[in-house]
């Protein structure tokens, strides 16, 4: 990747067809697609630079000063960032609270932010699944928030278009609730896997287990290389072998001679026009010089991640609306989703003594819901969760938890140890007008804005739902064969499943939505937010492959519109 | 959860020998805890503690035919960065008062062994356990294996597997690759 898109000196040039706010997975697509459809394109990172192949961590874990693990003094800087995320080689991707701003916590939050080109798309799990009617039909069916404005065939060919592009690993299976897609050959289960699939099955009436639909190559494509089995996506892959915006939209959207780019460009407003009732761009701060900047452009896209993104709103437009653009509904900030999860089983697989894995696959199982499909009725509470975990083999660091020291206690551990099954679950949050975000003008960022407050907390629904996601986790691990199964639920703070959602629901209605179908802010249509913020409901299923398809989706309305001369 | 409940629900989960070092890496702390930031006091420095470290390191993974020993590939040195950077001042404190309780002699691997049982004895009260054997038994065998010589020597790492086989047969004494680490 050359220098040439990266227009570091944006400010020279003013005025674009479009601007996009943000640079992660949405962001990049919306920079993608736009230039692709011949608009110049602005795309606004108020992180810094982050290169592809030249910022990667390449080193092994005895060249690392501390051999993998977190520092006290990066820790306590970025309280939010904890287990796999607290890694000494990815801990400075991470938001810095020092150099950011804290955010404001009426009830306990995790906001796990990372401030830098390609935003969480270089640090993301990379599982890939639709959503089906199951999810844009529950809200209608039970009387819930509002309907989806959308259904599955509305976004089924945008999941065809974006899952062409990205590469997604997986096997058809035929299900309805989790609809198969334009895959690349499947990863491959383990031999141990492999059993207790064929134990779930005969023991659970059938239930499935198959490997995690992920945006890793299996097969090389245009400018990228398939997974070599490292599993270090979280660092950056040298390959590209898996999706971010660096690897995959960025290059594409840079082709077109369409793209500029700033960094440190922090978006503080959309700017609005009383009298056009449209967007007219918007107004960046330097965060290097803290100067201010005014671009314009025909169409905004907001991509700044879910609850970002209704920051920029909620500070946008406040002599018209005091709470901001977007806020007529009385929706906005409402509705905070994420996947509810820590809580795990942990079981252990006799037999496979002389079998072992070679390499790292980036992926492991998937367990899709069966809680409320079809004939399953649960009766103490709506939605369903899915699972993901796998099997390995235990490695040396068993001995921590082993008794015993000595030359044969090393000649153990030196040997494979048991199988051991992992299973964890993610659960669906219900959409609640009372888990808020809202802005709090007390506190203040380092640049002076206000911070956002959250208060948003489980509800009675999911906790109610976990007793159950445990319960299956352990029948589960019985019917895969595995002794001594240990459960941990370690409770859940919004956010901590980073799959933040809502806060800018699409909807019917502009009395009680804040964005249309096609995910136009109501009150200013020329306005677009297509990252989590537009959630109406939250499914159980990761929600990176649907915010993809729903950016293709509008911007492919945005330049029609625009065409037509609508916008 | 405060920190102490936490270290009384890690105990709690020891004996079970096959619980990925996930839940233990991270220095006693349960995933859904925040990092403390309130953590302001002088950090400790274990290099004077050097000698000590490195005789408790060669006792619990020791030379032999097969292996280096934990003073071999200098294993005391890295666990001395390990302790002074990446623990909490409470941690740290804990360390230190229990290696308080040590002296580096003839009588020391006695004193492991004895720091071992009680540890591991299922029969230990929680507030009794020596916890602070547990955090250094885990720093310990995480100088030791993830070092250069080890990992490549002695276990087989290979930087970019290439490939993946997920029911490659294999020799259950044979020593094993240190795969799912270092990401």
């Amino acid at each position: 990747m050359s220098d040439i898109y990266i227009n570091l000196d944006a400010s020279k040039d003013m005025t674009y067809n479009a601007i996009v706010v943000g640079s992660g997975i949405s962001g990049g697509w919306a920079a993608k697609e736009l230039t692709e459809k011949g608009l110049k394109v602005l795309m606004l990172e108020r992180g810094g630079d982050y290169r592809h192949v030249r910022d990667y961590n390449d080193s092994s874990v005895f060249e690392r000063e501390h051999r993998s693990k977190a520092t006290i003094a990066e820790s306590i800087i970025r309280p939010d960032i904890v287990t796999w995320m607290q890694k000494e080689q990815v801990m400075k991707s991470w938001v810095d609270e020092t150099k950011e701003g804290k955010y404001t916590e009426v009830k306990p939050f995790k906001w796990v932010r990372s401030y830098r080109l390609g935003g969480r798309s270089t640090l993301w799990g990379r599982q890939s699944y639709r959503w089906s009617d199951l999810d844009f039909e529950a809200n209608a069916k039970e009387g819930i928030a509002v309907d989806w404005p959308i259904r599955y065939k509305d976004i089924a060919p945008w999941y065809d278009h974006v899952e062409k592009f990205v590469g997604i690993s997986g096997s058809a299976e035929g299900l309805s609730h989790l609809p198969d897609g334009q895959f690349l050959p499947p990863f491959e289960l383990n031999i141990v896997e492999k059993q207790a699939q064929k134990n779930l099955a005969e023991k659970l009436n059938g239930r499935r287990m198959f490997i995690g639909r992920v945006a890793n190559l299996t097969k090389p494509v245009e400018g990228r290389l398939n997974c070599q089995f490292r599993n270090r996506c979280w660092e950056g892959c040298h390959f590209g072998a898996y999706f971010s915006t660096q690897s995959s939209t960025l290059p594409a959207a840079a082709k077109t001679g369409n793209l500029s780019l700033a960094v440190n460009s922090l978006v503080t407003r959309v700017l609005y026009d009383k009298d056009s009732k449209k967007a007219t761009g918007v107004e960046v701060l330097d965060t290097e010089t803290n100067q201010t900047y005014e671009y314009k452009s025909k169409i905004v896209f907001l991509c700044a991640s879910a609850l970002n993104s209704t920051w920029v709103l909620m500070n946008s437009a406040t002599d018209v609306w005091e709470g901001g653009l977007g806020s007529s509904s009385g929706e906005l900030g409402h509705n905070v989703m994420d996947h509810h999860y820590n809580l795990l089983t942990y079981g252990r697989m006799e037999g496979f003594k002389d079998y072992a894995e070679f390499g790292n696959r980036p992926t492991g199982i998937y367990i899709p819901r069966f809680a409320n499909v079809g004939n399953d009725k649960r009766t103490a509470y709506l939605r369903g969760f899915g699972y993901q975990g796998g099997a390995a083999k235990a490695d040396w660091s068993r001995g921590s938890n082993m008794p015993g020291f000595g030359a044969d206690f090393l000649d153990d551990i030196s040997k494979g140890g048991d199988w051991n099954f992992r299973l964890m679950a993610f659960g669906e949050v219900l959409p609640d007008h009372s888990n808020k975000i809202t802005l709090d003008r007390e506190n203040k960022d380092p640049w002076g804005l206000p911070v956002l407050s959250m208060d948003a907390e489980l509800k009675a629904n999911e906790m109610a739902m976990r007793k159950d996601m445990m319960e299956e986790s352990v029948a589960m691990q019985e019917a895969f064969g595995a002794k001594d199964i240990i459960r941990i639920d370690q409770g859940h703070d919004m956010g901590h499943g980073i799959h933040e959602m809502g806060t800018a629901r699409m909807g019917r209605d502009p009395k009680t939505s804040v964005l249309n179908s096609n995910n136009q802010v109501w009150d200013a249509p020329n306005v677009f937010v297509t990252d989590g913020a537009c959630m109406t409901s939250a499914s159980c299923v990761n929600p990176s492959l649907t915010y993809m398809a729903l950016t293709a989706r509008a911007v492919n309305f945005a330049v029609e519109s625009l065409k037509k001369q609508e916008l | 959860m405060d920190r102490r409940k936490s270290l009384q629900y890690i105990s709690t989960l020891m004996g079970a020998s096959f619980i990925s070092a996930e839940l233990f890496i991270t220095g006693c702390k349960p995933a859904a805890e925040k990092t403390d930031v309130s953590d302001t006091t002088e950090n400790i420095n274990f290099s004077s503690e050097l000698a000590l470290l490195s005789s408790i390191g060669e006792i619990i993974l020791p030379a032999s035919g097969k292996h280096p020993g934990f003073k071999a590939v200098n294993g005391g040195e890295m666990l001395v960065t390990l302790l002074n950077d990446c623990y909490t001042s409470e941690q740290q404190q804990m360390i230190q008062k229990g290696l308080k309780g040590l002296s580096d002699g003839e009588g020391l691997a006695g004193e492991i062994a004895k720091l071992d049982a009680a540890y591991f004895d299922a029969t230990t009260p929680a507030d009794q356990k020596p916890v602070f054997y547990g955090a250094l038994k885990e720093a310990i065998l995480l100088s030791y294996f993830t070092n250069e010589k080890v990992m490549t020597e002695v276990l087989s790492y290979v930087k970019v597997p290439g490939k993946h086989d997920g029911s490659m047969k294999v020799d259950p004494e044979a020593y094993t690759t240190v795969y799912g680490f270092g990401a």
